[in-house]
């Protein structure tokens, strides 16, 4: 009995759970404005001469004179304003910076439609951001244009909020721009990402025995232990951050799990269930906008799980989340690499 | 707007009779970041609110050109003014003509003086846009080396002080009876007292060609050659005095900066032949086509730039200042749109239509 234990606590020691990071996060294609993120509402791109949205890809001059319309169908709609604002600005910035007028590259000013809070036909052409680095835009690059509700002698953001699209400038000027495809709130650019987990066994020790194993370390990521008789893997998923800037609309987001089969990597014939995988999330740091799913339970687990969401309150910014694995590998299966597939998406509500 | 053209002028007087002449005023306008526009008074206020901002169309615009804001200089202010970075201060082009004078120096290089209180001296450069109420003239000539750019088109009434019909609609041998007589003429039951703006005034010498007088009579009042032109408040009762059509209207509909037409005074815009310069009521009047568009009181504006400039098969092509001058452009100066983010659609609402032609006249064969 003993030695049997010792055998088994041998066995046990080899036993080794490698979580193998997967692909990183889905990027933009190059050169292709995508859909705008994080602005008020729409913002589409017309000819200043009679208010005609630009068709998708239109490239037009540095200098062409342009406006922003808040939909496609009625030229006179407005973008609605808000009473604690007291000017409007235009600007370029780069993508991300646009709530911070200290960071927009270049600059301009707009105005109110006489006797409201409200901006019509605001003029976005490049050119016309006088204030700021003109040039830095007409080298090229991936930014945002719009315009901003401004109270505080324009230092600060008002309720009314922000409004862009995303821009693409070739060197020299020309320039293309994201049209809306979608009512708000967008979708985040980049909401999902894959983990690639790879699970090597052994043949689980049968019987009672792996009861007396011994003190093996159990919370050290990869190591394993004998639970219940059965080998328990353990380790974490990697810290990853979740970032919503969306203070304006802060509709928050939902963060879901979904994990594939385990696959024995020499005979596919042998497969362990997604249940068989635990995972419990961790918020690191505190977040008072963010709540973290309770874990699932390897053996009982069930896919696809809430992994954790933001409420609509505010935007929860930059949120670092991480989670704990636990890997249950059925007594009845061989020894080997198993390899799966964990998937957490991100969806605005 | 009265107010500081009749101190702008004291101010210059006294510049000279004091002997002061290097003793410049302090500059009080800013220098231009880009281009520079001097010149007419008519067409100032419509200009600066292009360049400077406006929503008078609906949306708000300014035009820009090459990345960098525009300077517009008034006709009227200080004596001299600095228009560029480091450049001189010099004499004030004080109307059309003045204007295209300082283009001129500009181009050449001869010096120039705006006003006696103010030395000449070269201006090199200092001057990009001279605005101009008046055509190229006998100025024009198919080889010329400026380019006179239609901006607008404008018309030319007269304003009124009465409190009956008498003087509303008054025909083109009238206002000549009243304009070149030596005795009171009287209207009804009205005794008319013509006032006249000061002599470099655009309007005073378009208005009198139209009717037809080459020689003013003695009834005629210019208080010592002073009177502002564009300005309803120096009408006493039964004066009339001529007036742009389009200042009426962008002060009536408040686009102006300051509006000399106050509101429940008799001072009314006549129709001269029975025809209404404008139509609307409030302060959403509108340039009436049928008056504009018609003999003797209508007539096209310009800006007038060096026709070398804009023209791209030359050298000193500059495609910044043509597409600031190309009508096409929904945010250039000549723009005559009607939708609310075109510069046409601000230009509507101080008064001005379409020129009757988009054809640039070239003038003067040599500077």
């Amino acid at each position: 009995m003993f030695r049997t234990k010792t055998i088994r606590v041998a066995a046990v020691g080899v036993l080794a759970a490698a979580l193998v990071a997967g692909s990183a996060l889905s990027a933009q294609a190059a050169g292709e404005p995508v859909a705008t993120v994080g602005s008020k509402g729409p913002v589409y791109i017309a000819d200043a001469n009679n208010g005609d949205i630009y068709a998708p890809g239109t490239s037009l001059p540095f200098e062409q004179a342009v406006i922003g319309r808040p939909n496609d169908t009625d030229v006179e709609a407005k973008f609605p304003g808000s009473s604690d604002a007291t000017s409007v600005r235009t600007f370029i910035s780069n993508r991300g910076d646009e709530l911070d007028q200290t960071k927009w590259i270049a600059f301009g000013l707009s105005d109110f439609v006489e006797g409201s809070k409200d901006v019509w036909l605001p003029q976005l052409q490049l050119s016309a951001q006088t204030g700021g680095a003109q040039a830095t835009v007409r080298a090229g690059g991936n930014f945002s244009v719009g315009f901003a509700f401004m109270k505080n002698n324009q230092l600060t953001v008002a309720d009314g909020g922000v409004y862009y699209t995303y821009i693409t400038v070739a060197p020299g000027g020309a320039w293309t721009f994201a049209t809306p495809t979608a009512t708000t709130p967008e979708e985040p650019s980049a909401n999902s990402f894959d983990v690639n987990l790879n699970a090597t066994t052994m043949s689980a020790p049968d019987g009672a025995l792996s009861l007396s194993a011994p003190s093996v370390t159990t919370a050290a990521i990869g190591n394993p232990a004998m639970v219940n008789g059965l080998s328990t893997s353990t380790g974490t998923l990697g810290e990853f951050t979740v970032t919503d800037e969306r203070y304006t609309s802060h509709p928050g987001w939902t963060l879901t799990t979904t994990v594939t089969q385990f696959t024995n990597a020499a005979d596919n014939t042998k497969v362990i269930a997604a249940s068989q995988l635990g995972v419990a999330p961790k918020l690191v740091g505190t977040n008072a906008n963010v709540t973290v799913s309770a874990a699932q339970v390897a053996g009982s687990a069930s896919y696809p799980s809430l992994f954790a969401q933001s409420n609509s309150t505010a935007a929860s910014g930059a949120v670092k989340l991480n989670a704990d694995l636990q890997f249950v590998s059925p007594s009845n299966m061989p020894a080997g690499t198993y390899t799966s597939k964990l998937t957490l998406t991100l969806a605005s509500k | 707007m009265k107010m500081k053209k009749v101190v702008a002028i004291g101010a210059a007087v006294g510049v000279a009779l004091a002997g002061l002449g290097l003793a410049l005023p302090a500059n009080a306008e800013p220098v231009s970041n880009g281009y520079v526009l001097v010149g007419s008074d008519t067409l100032q206020d419509s200009t600066n609110a292009l360049i400077n901002g406006t929503r008078a169309g609906g949306s708000s615009i300014r035009i820009t050109s090459g990345g960098n804001t525009i300077g517009g200089f008034d006709a009227f202010g200080t004596a001299a003014i600095q228009t560029k970075q480091g450049g001189p201060f010099f004499g004030r082009p004080s109307g059309s003509g003045a204007g295209v004078t300082a283009l001129r120096a500009s181009i050449t290089g001869a010096n120039y003086s705006g006003n006696a209180g103010v030395p000449a001296k070269a201006i090199t450069g200092q001057v990009d846009i001279a605005r101009s109420s008046s055509g190229a003239g006998s100025n024009a000539n198919a080889n010329g080396l400026l380019a006179y750019v239609p901006y607008a088109r404008d018309a030319v009434a007269y304003a009124y002080n009465g409190t009956n019909s008498d003087l509303a609609s008054l025909t083109t041998a009238q206002l000549k009876q009243i304009y070149e007589s030596n005795t009171p003429v009287v209207i009804g039951t009205t005794t008319v007292k013509p006032r006249i703006p000061q002599s470099t005034s655009g309007t005073r010498s378009f208005f009198l060609s139209a009717i037809g007088v080459t020689t003013l009579g003695s009834t005629v009042n210019d208080v010592n050659n002073l009177t502002p032109e564009n300005d309803a408040s120096i009408l006493a009762a039964d004066e009339i005095i001529p007036f742009s059509a389009a200042s009426w209207i962008a002060q009536t509909n408040g686009v102006t900066g300051v509006s000399t037409i106050a509101a429940g005074s008799n001072v009314k815009l006549g129709s001269p032949n029975g025809v209404a310069p404008f139509t609307g009521t409030g302060t959403a009047l509108a340039a009436n086509a049928s008056f504009y568009n018609a003999a003797p009181f209508g007539r096209d504006t310009y800006l007038v730039v060096e026709y070398a400039r804009i023209n791209p098969s030359d050298a000193k092509y500059d495609a910044n200042l043509a597409a600031l001058l190309n009508p096409d452009n929904a945010l250039s100066l000549t723009n005559t749109g009607t939708f609310s983010s075109t510069a046409g659609a601000a230009k509507r609402k101080f008064g001005f239509l379409a020129p009757s032609s988009t054809t640039l006249i070239r003038a003067f064969a040599t500077l």
